[in-house]
């Protein structure tokens, strides 16, 4: 058991701090000789099901997503003629949920599955295993903000919701609520100066404390299979023990909270009625700016709905609550062939599912751009220290997991090059993470079906 | 196979209250609300222990038992049964993802992460301070003293309560680690809160495991007594259940399908009907439906009727296949509209009523014809993959390269989904398939999507609801279908095997289906016309409930 004397001796001296106005702080936090970065580097990864349009030829992109990109014209480069892992391991319509499914999973590990529930350990979280990217209070974050209601005939709920995975039988929870998300995030935001909330707090460690004790006690108690399942709920009691001590170190002083989000989600459903879903993802990226801007955390992965429906309005299938648009975000991707009950007018179709796409573009950008505008005493933008990748694991239509588009925003500390157009020649995504890896220090050499990396992105 | 109620005796026809049921508790057990604090004296029989049957299967087949947390209902149940919570704080709990069986009690789909732990713990404290603790031990009888009376209060009482909470056998240095945190309380209400902290935080509260074999072989009873309360009560065993798991009573012969009829009789069984039937039957899918808003009322009343009907047939112990054949339903005005029947007038009148010669069943009534159906029409195939999957556990396997559409008609001439059907069905690969799941769907076209009946389509054409079941079975309609299927055993194989994933909390492997036959065996040699009761009692003193159960 820990030592409680000298946990209460440590909390004693924990000093008190205050808040700070954001400029400061994001002063203190560059604030390196020379300007330099601080070494903290973020990285938020993106992603839509359904597809994005593919047109014809291998280096273009879809009408009109370019002109979306304009307000960060300079700041992104764009990676096209990817290959989704999924397709080295026959995943094009075959086996259950795919593509949908079959490209969502091994798209972050770039491995297949090995029987459901099996997926490897996905890049996002080898990075977050390394102590050089820990440190904020939350080590990952993983978001969907639409899932699936509903298992199916032999495959679980979780592979059409989660994203990141830690490994076999070990996903990382996916978070459709924003008020969820405030509290993992900021609950105890305020540095605590109140004698009786410390006081709560230095309580609650000894309870986790007390938890991680009886952990200990029972690992060696259980099989070695449940023994990695319970090691992942060490993990997570451990981080919660970092998380309340770093409030009582004094708390996220960096930058000023809003209130927590008010949105009517029935504490029940695991995703929002699609009137709720713009408000929804608006409060999820207001959130991810204040978490990347507080360092609430470091690495997060999004996806903007789980990428199976289970119902003809869940899941992809539902209806993104986009004014004028009434038919399902799944069925407008296949505009141009009669499908469920889609408008014959193939062209109105297409149209929608132009809009719905266009949406999501703004959305990101917008999320950009606030990143971007967060400047330090420097002159150096949240958006320099970061790095944000969006796309689709797949194509739109035919749902061809080829010709993919990747496009990356910011430097990541100055790692990667902006303003690029990069040719991937049918290299695999896991290529890009490969040097995404790279960029963030972590060259795993190769990553699954990630055998050559990507290096043009690095600078 | 008779009336639903002609074979239940007096049953009157209005659905037991809690009341009714308290009294039956009362009755067959002068244990089950004893929660004093003092563990009775042993009464083991002395028979012979548990020694569950293993014919002919291979007891390697069983897979390993696997960690999961509480689920949120079990959760909220075992904390609202622990502390006699008036009404479960409003806090978010951790999600709960659906296992392949629909299930939501399986660890490998349970999440473990930090919002987890931190759900957890801010539970454990909104429990704290909602708190109506007098009469739960250790704390009720404590609340009027202080300093070192209050504390010895509280120690005297801590083996049986954390013994209650965690479900297994207590060790002194967990009773010295609550105890920590309770010298360190100024009063009473700090006391308190300690004791709920910690003990709604600890892992032997919020997991289920099974220790591996060389641990503590000598606790196998309270594992079964903590599977059963799941698996009835969804919560903790009570203190009869435990005592009886602390002298080894429980494992004694005979005893555990005592235990059984007990359980089924305390009102907490509600829980076991009410969950059971929606999630075997996925009567959530009602509410994911694109017109779930519209008929909210509708759908919900569905839903009611669908587990009022398992519960009466199962709590009855009625013929399994009374669940596929009953000839009547639970109704209320506005379903009684629905469906064309004589029925009670107000929507807030429910009543047992017999049902027209063209419903029979679970198959014919409204919340399973909309949960199979497709979201715009009936969708016979979709429905057909439904009854495979649910009712018969033989569903076809997707088929490679995706399910295409079906192709479009040509001509003008209006056709019906069966010819469009048979035109597929030429491709000798898309057939065998189809075999599967076709019959069930079209014998249900004469209910459209919503469940009402009807003879043809809008387009005049004539329905033809005939066919022949996978194992060559011939019917005309839905009911001779029904009437054909609730003779066959894959029924009462399905149903028992959907049972037996519930009670261990995993989806079984093909390996394991021979675990499922000896369950099945033994109800047979307990009541040749055996009921879901004699289902529980058996299933309760198997193999696999006995040594696989995920813990």
């Amino acid at each position: 058991m820990i030592n409680e004397l000298q946990r209460r001796r440590f909390l004693k001296g924990a000093g008190v701090c205050l808040a700070l106005p954001l400029f400061e702080s994001l002063a203190g936090r560059n604030a390196q000789a020379g300007g330099e970065p601080d070494g903290t580097q973020r990285l938020v990864v993106i992603g839509h099901p359904n597809g994005t349009p593919q047109p014809a030829g291998e280096m273009e992109m879809a009408p009109g997503l370019r002109e979306r990109l304009a307000p960060m014209e300079g700041r992104y480069s764009v990676v096209q003629n990817l290959d989704n892992s999924a397709i080295k391991y026959g995943q094009i319509n075959t086996g259950v949920g795919t593509p949908h499914s079959g490209c969502f999973h091994g798209f972050l590990s770039g491995e297949m599955h090995e029987g459901i529930g099996n997926e490897r350990m996905t890049f996002d979280q080898r990075l977050a295993a390394d102590p050089r990217h820990q440190g904020a209070r939350a080590s990952s974050l993983s978001i969907n903000c639409n899932k699936r209601p509903s298992a199916q005939l032999g495959v679980p709920q979780q592979w059409f919701n989660t994203w990141a995975w830690q490994g076999p039988g070990q996903p990382v929870g996916a978070h459709h609520d924003p008020r969820a998300v405030f509290d993992l995030l900021f609950a105890g935001f305020e540095p605590e100066d109140d004698p009786a909330a410390r006081a709560l707090l230095e309580q609650k460690r000894l309870y986790l404390d007390a938890v991680l004790d009886q952990i200990h006690d029972l690992q060696p108690k259980l099989n070695s299979t449940d023994q990695v399942r319970l090691d992942q709920y060490l993990t997570g009691v451990e981080e919660l023990d970092r998380k309340t001590a770093s409030i009582l170190d004094g708390g996220l002083a960096q930058c000023t909270v809003g209130e927590r989000p008010e949105i009517e989600l029935n504490p029940d459903a695991v995703a929002p009625p699609a009137s709720l879903y713009p408000e929804v993802v608006d409060a999820m990226f207001g959130l991810l700016t204040l978490a990347l801007q507080c360092d609430a955390t470091r690495l997060v992965t999004f996806a903007f709905a789980s990428p199976a429906g289970g119902g003809s309005v869940t899941g992809m299938n539902f209806v993104p609550g986009l004014e004028g648009i009434e038919s399902g975000w799944h069925p407008l991707s296949h505009w141009s062939a009669p499908y469920g009950n889609l408008s014959n007018d193939t062209e109105l179709n297409r149209r929608d599912f132009e809009r719905i796409i266009g949406w999501h573009y703004d959305k990101v950008v917008g999320f950009v751009q606030s990143l971007d505008s967060l400047v330090d005493a420097q002159g150096r933008s949240l958006l320099d220290d970061t790095l944000v990748s969006f796309g689709s694991w797949m194509g739109s239509a035919v749902h061809d997991p080829r010709k993919l588009y990747n496009i990356l925003f910011g430097t990541g500390g100055g790692a990667f090059a902006e303003g690029l157009t990069i040719n991937a020649n049918e290299r695999n995504i896991a290529d890009l993470w490969v040097s995404v890896m790279k960029g963030f220090g972590n060259d795993p050499g190769t990553l699954g079906i990630g055998q050559t990396g990507m290096d043009e992105i690095l600078i | 196979m008779g009336l639903l109620l002609a074979t239940s005796g007096c049953y009157t026809g209005v659905r037991a209250d809690a009341g009714e049921l308290d009294t039956d508790a009362g009755q067959t057990s002068g244990a089950s609300a004893d929660d004093d604090g003092d563990p009775p004296s042993g009464e083991s029989t002395g028979a012979e222990p548990l020694d569950p049957e293993l014919g002919d299967c291979d007891p390697d087949a069983l897979a390993n038992s696997t960690l999961r947390r509480l689920n949120r209902r079990e959760y909220r149940n075992t904390v609202g049964d622990l502390f006699g919570l008036a009404a479960f704080p409003d806090i978010a709990l951790p999600w709960d993802d659906l296992n392949t069986r629909g299930f939501d009690n399986d660890g490998s789909s349970l999440s473990l992460d930090t919002a987890s732990a931190e759900q957890y713990f801010d539970a454990a404290v909104a429990v704290a301070s909602n708190f109506e603790g007098a009469g739960t031990p250790p704390l009720g009888e404590c609340a009027a003293l202080s300093g070192d009376g209050l504390e010895d209060c509280i120690e005297s009482g801590a083996q049986v309560w954390l013994e209650r909470a965690f479900r297994r056998p207590v060790d002194d240095q967990s009773v010295e680690r609550m105890m920590s945190f309770v010298r360190g309380a100024q009063n009473y209400s700090e006391a308190r809160d300690a004791v709920v902290t910690f003990t709604l935080t600890s892992p032997l509260f919020l997991f289920h495991y099974k220790p591996s074999a060389d641990d503590a072989p000598a606790d196998s009873a309270y594992l079964v007594a903590d599977r059963l309360a799941y698996l009835l009560w969804s919560s903790g065993p009570d203190s009869a259940l435990l005592d009886a798991a602390r002298d080894g009573a429980l494992l004694d012969d005979g005893r555990l399908e005592d235990e059984v009829e007990r359980m089924i009789e305390d009102p907490r069984s509600d829980r076991f009907f009410d969950d059971f039937a929606h999630l075997w039957l996925r009567l959530g899918i009602l509410n994911l439906k694109p017109d779930a808003e519209i008929n909210a009322e509708l759908f919900a009343d569905m839903q009611t009727e669908t587990r009022a009907f398992f519960e009466f047939a199962a709590r009855e112990n009625l013929p399994l296949s009374t669940l596929l054949a009953g000839n009547e339903s639970y109704v209320n005005g506005r379903l009684a509209d629905h469906y064309g029947i004589d029925g009670p007038l107000g929507d807030d009148e429910w009543a047992w009523v017999e049902l027209p010669p063209e419903r029979r069943g679970l198959l014919t009534q409204g919340a399973i014809l909309v949960a199979s159906a497709g979201d715009a029409f009936s969708d016979p195939i979709r429905r057909g993959a439904w009854v495979a999957e649910h009712i018969v556990c033989q569903e076809p396997p997707l088929p490679e390269g995706g399910i295409p559409d079906l192709p479009a008609p040509e001509g003008d001439e209006p056709v019906t989904i069966r010819e469009l059907l048979e035109e597929h069905r030429e491709n000798p690969a898309c057939a065998s398939c189809h075999a599967l799941m076709d019959p069930y769907g079209l014998a249900l076209e004469n209910y459209d999507r919503l469940g009402l009946h009807r003879t043809a389509y809008d387009n005049g054409l004539a329905i033809d609801p005939s066919g022949v079941l996978p194992g060559g079975a011939e019917f005309d309609d839905a009911i001779s279908m029904v009437d054909a299927m609730a003779q066959g055993a894959n029924f009462e194989h399905c149903a028992t095997e959907f049972l037996t994933a519930y009670s261990v909390g995993r989806a079984l492997g093909d390996d394991e289906e021979c675990f499922v036959e000896l369950v099945l065996d033994a109800a047979r040699d307990r009541n040749e016309a055996f009921g879901l009761r004699d289902v529980l009692a058996t299933l309760a003193t198997s193999y696999i409930f006995v040594n696989g159960g995920q813990q």
